[in-house]
């Protein structure tokens, strides 16, 4: 027994993994972490991040909140469209919310700039239909992004909640139902707090997926502020400032980072409760 | 007039009939136990008044109202389900206040009820407990103190024994009768376990395909059974084909008259049955059948015998405080109304 687990193998076998990631992740991290505390010089400096808070920090609340709206959005109309098909059979639906998933953002971008636009699909159809005055272009807004955004993230997020949904027993449901709870009591009372779960980790990958993205701010957001992505596109390829823009990719991170804290000590803490 | 009536029940699964015209009435403090075999629409007769099956044809009345078309949430019927659906991320307290807070009592109303209902039930001291750190008897408990706790029009018993080892259950038995006397409430118990309904049952329904074989109270069900179904699936039974010669089949001592054609089959209440000595003369009346030890297996209290009959291929199995040697040749004795021809 002792031999086996002294055996290399197993160590070997976890050499590749190993390797992509030290490369890949670890290598690139330290990199950049490392090149935003120095100057061209090599010494040490906080003179990055006091240039990235001078320049961005606008840009910095904006994208925190462009992301925490889009993580909100997105768990509403995931949870209704999970909801109604935990209850109830469609397949046009089934079939309909995941199609977003096979469209690249690159395409739903420029659509969504088409749809949005102040002469755009959505206006001439709401100004023919209903007859009202043209809305003003919701492209190169805030809510156009945040809208582009939610059609992205949604098929994702409602797919793994709905796995969750469909995996509790229907008995759990039934004897809400029973007892005289409405369809909305059983989705706040029953199916939420049972499926916390994936539902945790569907908004923890929403949020890390938009505030990561470049493609869709790039297309659909407002010039000014911009996400911190867009501004550290900017950063590089106009002003070759490498150490600006690593300084926001730090930034960025610490954010995650946060967010990350805080899933895995939900994590801990809902599997030290459970028995399981 | 009756608290839950259903009228002409019908639902069809395609071609399978899981309700076929079923029409029971249960009154006030009534316990019907409804048994048959597995698809054999007992519980889908169940779900149907709960309001989770959508009827093909017929009503279901609760104090007269038709509550056919009203959705579960709307009923006043308290559904016991098999597997208890006790929700787990509350706890025992949340689980039996889940009803009361969704009709808006007042806290303390709430609490105070709650706390009755536990009382009753005997798990007070589990108040504050998880589902997952329950044993399966506290947790059968406490699915049935939600169940009562909104103090409903109907109950809904769904299996409530059968996760329960064999010990248990027989002593929950006498609970759960006492219990549904004390609430007086009109309740639809279903098992598929014929002698647990026997002894719980205040009316019995037979069910079988979807039909409503037999209806009546336990000792109707035991000793005038409508057919051979009912007759073979309730009691502790042998069965025997016999030959029929001239539409009549001899067995024993007796001569039964039969409609049917080739054989025949008896039912025999094995529980009743006696083994005799070959020539011993039991004083009551009754059916005689000569035979031969064919086993024997030591039971504790007594013994259990496979005997042959000249009558028919199938064996007897009978129980006996006496020792009978194996080829030993003795008789069935079987007290009228214990037997049945079809």
């Amino acid at each position: 027994m002792d031999e086996k687990e002294k055996s290399p193998v197993g160590f070997l076998l976890l050499i590749p993994a190993l390797m992509v990631l030290l490369l890949l992740y670890m290598y690139p991290l330290i990199r950049a972490i490392a090149l935003s505390f120095t100057d061209e010089m090599g010494n040490f400096t906080l003179a990055n991040y006091n240039k990235s808070f001078d320049l961005y920090a606008r840009d910095i609340l904006y994208t925190l909140g462009i992301t925490l709206v889009t993580v909100g959005v997105t768990f509403v109309i995931s949870i209704l469209i999970a909801s109604y098909l935990r209850f109830k059979q469609w397949k046009f639906l089934d079939y309909m919310y995941r199609l977003p998933l096979f469209i690249p953002f690159l395409i739903v971008g420029h659509a969504m700039r088409i749809f949005l636009a102040q002469h755009g699909t959505m206006n001439s159809l709401l100004t023919r239909i209903f007859r009202i005055e043209e809305l003003p272009g919701y492209s190169g807004l805030w809510v156009g992004l945040v809208a582009t955004f939610v059609w992205v993230m949604v098929p994702f997020s409602t797919l793994i909640i709905l796995g969750a949904f469909k995996a509790l027993d229907d008995s759990y449901i039934e004897a809400a139902q029973n007892l005289g709870s409405s369809k909305w009591r059983i989705i706040k009372d029953i199916l939420i707090p049972l499926a916390r779960p994936s539902i945790m980790v569907a908004m923890v990958l929403t949020f890390v997926r938009t505030i990561s993205s470049i493609t869709i701010p790039l297309m659909v957001g407002p010039n000014n502020p911009n996400m911190i992505t867009v501004d550290m596109m900017f950063r590089v390829n106009y002003f070759s400032d490498w150490r600006v823009a690593n300084a926001l990719g730090v930034i960025s991170y610490l954010i995650v980072m946060v967010l990350a804290i805080y899933y895995l000590r939900f994590m801990v803490t809902e599997r030290g409760g459970l028995k399981r | 007039m009756a608290i839950l009536e259903t009228r002409n029940l019908k639902k069809y699964y395609g071609r399978v009939r899981a309700l076929d015209d079923v029409s029971i009435d249960v009154d006030a403090g009534e316990l019907l136990a409804v048994i048959g075999p597995s698809g054999s629409g007992k519980t889908t007769f169940l779900r149907s008044i709960a309001g989770f099956v959508k009827l093909d044809a017929g009503h279901v009345y609760i104090e007269g109202k038709d509550i056919t078309e009203l959705p579960p949430e709307k009923r006043d019927v308290s559904m016991f389900f098999q597997n208890y659906a006790l929700w787990p991320h509350m706890t025992v307290f949340d689980n039996v206040a889940y009803g009361l807070k969704l009709r808006k009592m007042p806290k303390e109303e709430i609490e105070k009820r709650v706390h009755d209902v536990l009382k009753l039930l005997d798990i007070e001291e589990l108040v504050d407990r998880k589902p997952s750190q329950l044993s399966g008897g506290q947790q059968q408990r406490v699915a049935l103190a939600r169940a009562i706790v909104v103090k409903p029009k109907v109950l809904l018993l769904d299996e409530p024994l059968s996760n329960l080892d064999a010990k248990i259950r027989l002593r929950i038995r006498f609970e759960i009768k006492a219990l549904q006397q004390k609430l007086n409430l009109p309740t639809v118990y279903v098992t598929h376990d014929q002698e647990e309904a026997l002894s719980i049952a205040d009316k019995v329904a037979v069910m079988h395909e979807g039909k409503v074989l037999q209806l009546g109270t336990p000792e109707e069900v035991y000793k005038s059974p409508v057919n051979f179904f009912v007759a073979d699936f309730i009691g502790t039974n042998c069965v025997l084909t016999l030959k029929v010669l001239d539409g009549r089949v001899k067995i024993g001592n007796k001569i039964f008259e039969v409609s049917s054609k080739e054989t025949a089959r008896m039912v025999v209440r094995s529980d009743e049955a006696e083994v005799l000595e070959a020539r011993a003369e039991p004083g009551k009346d009754g059916l005689r059948i000569p035979g031969e030890i064919k086993g024997k297996l030591y039971m504790g209290s007594k013994y259990r015998y496979e005997i042959r009959i000249e009558e028919s291929e199938d064996a007897l199995f009978v129980n006996s405080g006496e020792s009978f040697k194996i080829g030993e040749k003795i008789t069935v004795f079987v007290p009228d109304g214990s037997y049945f021809v079809y």
